[in-house]
């Protein structure tokens, strides 16, 4: 398919001030310059580009004209650089035949005119991948932001400045072509890592899984200019995560979509499973306190004490941290049996107890959950 | 299927301009490294190349016609020189398929080692084993084999071969990505390959295939190749000594370890709510020092079951799945049903008492106890380690004289030893509490 672009510049001439519809000889086709396209917005880009135009004094009429491109035709406008208060746009004609708009334009004097035409444009995309790359000690990372630019637009771009946040790119940009860069690059930005056990999606036995349960690993980095992760958001996209081994060679590690994740905010990345890391959940026991019956001798108010024992083992020579994330629904009450671990209530039936394991560890903690008036 | 990949350098004026010097060089490959994942279907390959550069801009074709490579996984890199050559963007060009362009400027002239990595699909490893159980099942000759398979497109020719044991999180199939055509344009430009690019495809395969003829019928080493572990991260990196040939439709399997008088230990199991009501049989072994092993976390994969015989002689005992054992765990080997272990299990009485009503007369709560018998037969010439699991569910009490384990809420074990044909009796009284009555 053949995309075209014209603009077309259409003189008419109007004697003894008798308003004239005949169109002229002449036809202008001015090359363009200075283009300038935002990325910022989802659906439509703006595109700015300037043309210089030779106007007559008096009334000119100018088209607009596109074909096999997508333009929003009511964000078309004008802006007269050359002669800003000489140069006036009347009004903008859209006629019936459709992709097409006349500017009618009164100018005071004979000259060429530098203009700025701004329209929405749909069919460039942009999309987001960053590549982490961890230290062995995994403390630190490299976090590159990568844009990918997709031109499905119709029209080629030469020697443009893309602009997004307040990045500014010129590159050329063809139509079907797609063009990866290097947006931003955080260096030796500092990261936590942590497992996370989950009770409503982990094995509480995993004697009896049929593969060794993998325990979800994160990396957790701050997204703060103080990180040295930029002055950015983090647009959603894929995030790769590699780790230089001993050699200094990369290794993948795994990948995670992140969401869009605002200027300070945290960036979670699952990059994988650990099976060096064993959690048993067992119920230990449970019993009805503080019944009350009714006059019909029927149960009409009880508590529930369940006794609830996890058993976690390290068998890595390396020390880790753990979350044991749990849900106790209803009203109820926690009750350390022996050993405490601290932990944190994170809604009205989430706790996460947070655990730092030692080397090849085993940690042993019960607790006696109390759920108090179940009717 | 015709493989092909093509590396082309093409040199740039350093003025900004679109006209590209015709010198076109395809280079050799300098070393390459596969790292292959079990846990999903990807293959990180890193191939070394030297290239030349002129200061400016320079421009690096990219081609991967019928390999499964994902394209938003290429990457380079000109590895102790990122400052100085650095690539400006990567352009998937309209109108040609599996196809790149990088644009790279760099500040130096000359020859540099560069780097290019990307995911490819088709190539995968597993693990399997050879268990040999001696005759009084205490010891066992344990050997590990990693066997590799190519169906990426690709001949991978002396390459380092790395393996990952690991379960890494990968949110899109790299055989998608790789045949993801709307990333390209939506026709076929194959044929449009110049005729140039084609002569250089063929010059740049035959030095391997001379290479693979040598490989195939020369020496071999004396031993096998030793593979050597370190781990990352949450995996562990497998690393093939020296360079392996790993082609296509031709498999590989090496041996990884070899231990002999591994401690083995002989478990049956009784437990209906998991393995149903037959008596299981299985070898236990820990992944320790102590037992001979704890040198590395053992993968997941195939096991084949052997024992030796009074004779000496060797008999297949089974095949089944081994889950990773990561290091200082306990593994079993599940063997399946072991007939030569009865067990009857018959409830003896059945008591309904201890009543409870409301005051319109109406039954609120009452107990059930149940008696059960548990016979248990050895007719095996040896010992018996037996491991037997009871559930009762509500507000249960038990009474025995056999001891048990109270593993939970609702579980007990038994754990007994059966010496050769030896009948044990176990009985139990359990009662259940229902109704109204029950505080559990």
């Amino acid at each position: 398919m053949k995309i075209r672009f014209l603009f077309i510049l259409l003189l008419f001439f109007c004697v003894s001030g008798n308003p004239c519809f005949s169109i002229t000889k002449l036809v202008i086709l001015p090359e363009r310059s200075n283009v300038n396209v935002d990325l910022n917005a989802i659906s439509w880009s703006l595109v700015e580009e300037e043309r210089v135009l030779t106007l007559v004094r008096g009334e000119n009429v100018v088209s607009f004209s596109w074909e096999n491109v997508n333009i929003d035709s009511f964000s078309i406008f004008l802006d007269f650089m050359t002669h800003d208060k000489k140069v006036r746009l009347i009004n903008i004609e859209y006629p019936r035949s459709g992709n097409m708009v006349f500017f009618n334009i009164y100018s005071d004097g004979s000259w060429e005119e530098k203009v700025r035409i701004k329209y929405l444009l749909s069919g460039l995309k942009k999309n987001f991948s960053y590549r982490a790359v961890a230290e062995n000690n995994e403390k630190t990372l490299n976090f590159q932001t990568y844009i990918t630019m997709v031109n499905s637009s119709g029209e080629d771009f030469e020697k443009s400045i893309f602009s997004f946040y307040e990045i500014d790119l010129e590159k050329n940009l063809r139509n079907r072509e797609q063009k990866k860069l290097k947006f931003h690059e955080g260096r030796k930005a500092k990261m936590k890592k942590e497992l996370v056990w989950n009770s409503k999606t982990q094995p509480h036995d995993p004697e009896y899984s049929k593969t060794t349960p993998g325990i979800p690993v994160y990396y957790v980095i701050d997204n703060s200019t103080k990180n040295g992760l930029g002055k950015f958001p983090v647009w959603k996209g894929k995030v790769r995560v590699f780790q230089k081994d001993k050699s200094k060679n990369q290794v993948f590690l795994g990948e995670d979509w992140v969401k869009f994740v605002p200027l300070n905010d945290e960036i979670r990345i699952n990059i994988g499973s650990s099976r060096d890391v064993k959690v048993k959940r067992k119920l230990l026991k449970t019993e009805k306190k503080n019944i009350r019956r009714n006059s019909y001798n029927n149960i009409v108010l009880y508590d529930r004490v369940e006794t609830i024992q996890y058993t976690v083992e390290n068998f890595k020579k390396k020390p880790l941290k753990l979350k044991i994330r749990d849900y106790y629904n209803g009203y109820w009450k926690l009750e350390f049996k022996g050993k405490k671990v601290p932990f944190e209530k994170k809604s009205h039936n989430k706790i996460e107890y947070i655990l730092e394991l030692e080397p090849k560890q085993k940690l042993e903690f019960t607790l006696v959950i109390t759920t108090l008036n179940i009717r | 299927m015709k493989i092909i990949i093509i590396t082309a350098l093409i040199l740039m004026l350093t003025t900004i301009s679109n006209a590209r010097i015709s010198v076109v060089t395809v280079p050799e490959k300098d070393e390459s490294q596969i790292t292959i994942y079990n846990s999903v279907d990807l293959t990180l390959v890193r191939e070394k190349r030297t290239l030349s550069f002129k200061k400016g801009m320079n421009k690096i074709d990219f081609s991967w016609a019928g390999t499964l490579i994902d394209p938003t996984s290429l990457f380079f890199i000109v590895p102790g020189k990122e400052e100085e050559i650095e690539v400006i963007d990567v352009s998937y060009p309209p109108g040609v398929s599996k196809s790149l362009v990088w644009n790279i400027k760099s500040s130096l002239e000359g020859e540099f080692l560069c780097e290019i990595t990307y995911f490819i699909s088709g190539i995968n490893w597993s693990a399997d084993y050879i268990f040999l159980a001696d005759n009084d099942e205490k010891k066992a000759h344990l050997r590990n084999f990693v066997y590799v398979n190519n169906n990426s497109g690709e001949n991978m020719m002396n390459a380092q071969v790395r393996l990952i044991v690991g379960k890494i999180n990968l949110v899109e199939d790299i055989k998608t990505l790789a045949g993801r055509s709307e990333l390209f344009a939506k026709m076929d430009f194959s044929d449009e390959i110049s005729e140039g690019l084609m002569i250089k495809k063929e010059s740049y395969r035959k030095p391997r295939m001379r290479r693979r003829s040598k490989k195939t019928f020369s020496s071999f080493s004396s031993a096998p190749k030793k593979i050597v572990k370190e781990s990352l991260s949450e995996y562990y990196i497998y690393t093939i000594e020296g360079t392996e040939d790993i082609t296509i439709n031709r498999p590989k399997r090496l041996p990884n370890l070899n231990q002999k008088e591994v401690k083995i230990k002989t478990i049956y199991k009784y437990d209906v709510e998991h393995y149903g009501k037959v008596v299981k049989r299985f070898f236990r072994f820990e992944n320790k020092k102590k037992s001979k092993l704890g040198q590395s976390p053992l993968p997941d994969g195939t096991v084949r079951v052997f024992k030796r015989d009074s004779k000496g002689n060797i008999r297949y005992v089974g095949r089944n799945n081994i889950k990773y054992i990561p290091i200082d765990e306990k593994a079993e080997i599940d063997l399946g049903a072991e007939k030569e272990i009865k067990i009857e299990r018959k409830l003896m009485n059945f008591v309904t008492d201890n009543f409870e009503y409301t005051h319109k007369g109406n039954i609120s709560g009452w107990d059930e106890i149940s008696e059960y018998k548990i016979v248990l037969t050895n007719y095996r010439d040896s010992q018996a380690t037996f491991e037997m699991k009871e559930y009762f569910d509500g507000d249960w009490n038990l009474d025995t004289k056999q001891g048990f384990k109270k593993e939970d809420h609702r579980t007990i074990k038994f754990d007994l030893i059966l010496k050769p044909g030896e009948k044990k009796i176990i009985t139990y009284k359990v009662t259940v509490v229902k109704g109204n009555r029950a505080k559990k």
